[in-house]
């Protein structure tokens, strides 16, 4: 296993997905600082640091993470298919769900790194304007545990964006599939009740109720409905993956 | 190795159907087919990229080969697929990582011996395909296996690299003992290197044979080049008794009969007028022996089919 960890890392050699990865940082900054100029002029207020990390959260969550996951993991698993590495890697001695496992391994860190990236950003972005509010250490830990919750949850993503990478053997198809999860989501962030039982949106609407100005916030008695449209998420598709990837026959892509 | 009953059909389609293949141990087996006759998807069963439908592959005395076995195989299946962000060296390395293969100047020795040592730091998108196609046959030979499999090694590859990769293949087999199994359409290629041929057409495989039992059974002919096809015709068959010919090209008649009296059929040709512009004596190519093969089997085929 070691072996193909080693190689899946090499594998990412000059692709540059910092590059996609910074640009998402950038991208929600600079969303982040027009909803700060734009609550300046109309409400006269600058901003309270709930209020500046719901509004980060949010654009990451239903924004970001659906087009960042599928592209991200369409490319990591379908360009062994399309770019036919697939007749390669299948003919050596382990068996080929270890090669799944192995690009599963490789996404974890690439993903705590983009949701690592978006906090640091936003803490620092609000740090930098001029007469912020004070941020004080026990905010800060309490917006990791969020931040750290949604990095959980968006783990429960992965399996279904393989699962469309391994069915069309091809990236675009999973950026479609994003793109999909970006609509829906976007449908659903206002209506709490439907989005826990709807697993894209599930975390938008979970970690809302940790923001304690948040108007959407659902009771967390009802926690759970997410929590096992998310758990119902993660594991089908996976199950699905390993069985397809383990018996698909590689014909010509 | 052998495959026994070796069949793959997707739905109704059967693109591979009873397919028993043997190659000895020392073999450059040609294995021949048209385009979509099922050489591909018969290699790819092989090395476990696709699931028979039903049939056995026994490699090294070992049915169904699993991966541990597979790893005495060298393979180069359809389009080299590589990762062009990676180098040359880089390629190589995840192939020896995830082989087992330890030896640290394997790829240095590999390498000088596919001519791409100085393309070591060369990211793959930036060769060309012939350099490519070389690359992957690297890749396949690296690890010294006992049996290579190569599909279309040639594709893409211009005359001289065409004649580089038959002059490697020839050298592995000769220094290393390496078994080939060399998939091609290109008959020229395979009447080169091959010690053994099989044949495939719509997904049966209709003959193996060796190629010095081909060549005995290959008939010669006497090739004329003349100016008048129709009076040099009227000669041949009223003069020579000769019934057995072929018109291939306009002015050019192929004879099958009495090709020994080639001499008298020459001087008979002349004395009656006929301008003999050139003639060869010559035996059946291979190309000519895998035309005339599906095409028995392409009439036999719509025989049956009148028949129903």
């Amino acid at each position: 296993m070691l072996s193909i960890l080693r190689c899946e890392i090499i594998k990412l050699r000059r692709l540059h997905l910092e590059w996609i990865i910074a640009g998402s940082a950038l991208f929600t900054g600079f969303l982040e600082l027009s909803a700060i100029l734009y609550q300046k002029r109309n409400h006269g207020t600058l901003f309270s640091w709930d209020w500046l990390m719901f509004t980060n959260f949010r654009y990451v969550s239903y924004l970001i993470i659906p087009i960042v996951v599928s592209l991200l993991v369409g490319f990591l698993i379908a360009r062994e298919y399309q770019d036919n590495t697939a007749n390669v890697i299948f003919t050596y001695r382990y068996p080929r769900n270890w090669f799944l496992i192995g690009k599963y391994l490789v996404i974890i860190p690439l993903l705590f790194i983009l949701i690592l990236l978006e906090f640091a950003a936003t803490i620092g972005a609000g740090l930098l304007l001029p007469g912020h509010p004070s941020l004080t250490l026990a905010m800060i830990e309490h917006y990791m545990r969020i931040y750290g919750l949604l990095f959980l949850m968006v783990l429960c993503f992965v399996p279904a964006a393989a699962l469309i990478s391994i069915i069309f053997k091809s990236y675009i198809a999973s950026t479609i599939y994003g793109l999909i999860v970006l609509i829906s989501g976007a449908i659903t962030i206002n209506s709490p009740t439907i989005g826990l039982w709807y697993p894209w949106a599930a975390p938008i609407v979970i970690i809302s109720s940790y923001f304690p100005n948040n108007p959407n916030a659902t009771p967390a008695l009802d926690d759970w409905k997410g929590m096992i449209s998310l758990l119902l998420l993660f594991v089908v598709p996976l199950l699905i993956n390993f069985r397809l990837y383990r018996r698909i026959d590689i014909a010509n892509t | 190795m052998q495959t026994e009953q070796l069949t793959k059909a997707y739905g109704p389609h059967t693109v591979v159907d009873q397919v028993n293949l043997t190659i000895q141990r020392g073999d450059i087996y040609g294995f021949l087919g048209q385009n979509g006759a099922g050489k591909t998807t018969t290699l790819r069963m092989i090395v476990g990229l696709v699931k028979p439908t039903s049939g056995t592959v026994h490699l090294f005395n070992t049915r169904n080969p699993k991966q541990a076995v597979l790893e005495r195989v060298g393979t180069m299946i359809d389009m080299p697929g590589f990762y062009k962000n990676l180098t040359v060296s880089e390629n190589l390395a995840i192939h020896c990582e995830l082989i087992g293969l330890k030896d640290p100047t394997a790829i240095e020795r590999c390498l000088h011996q596919i001519g791409l040592w100085e393309a070591r730091n060369k990211t793959v998108r930036k060769l060309s395909m012939g350099m490519r196609q070389r690359l992957a046959i690297g890749r396949a030979i690296i690890h010294q296996p006992e049996l290579l499999l190569l599909d279309e090694p040639t594709n893409g590859l211009d005359p001289v690299g065409i004649r580089e990769i038959r002059e490697l293949l020839l050298q592995l087999s000769r220094q290393q003992q390496i078994t080939l199994l060399v998939s091609s359409h290109l008959l020229s290629e395979i009447d080169q290197l091959a010690t053994r041929i099989g044949i495939i057409h719509h997904g049966k495989l209709l003959q193996e044979i060796d190629t010095s039992i081909l060549r005995q059974r290959m008939p010669s002919y006497l090739e004329l080049k003349i100016v008048e096809p129709s009076r040099t015709l009227f000669i041949l068959e009223q003069h020579l008794g000769i019934a057995k010919y072929e018109l291939s090209d306009p002015g050019t008649i192929r004879l099958y009969e009495h090709v020994e009296d080639s001499a008298e059929i020459i001087r008979t040709l002349v004395m009656n007028g006929v301008q003999v512009i050139e003639a060869v004596r010559k035996n059946a190519s291979l190309e000519d022996y895998f035309i005339d093969t599906i095409s028995t089997r392409e009439a036999s085929y719509y025989a049956q089919y009148l028949a129903l």
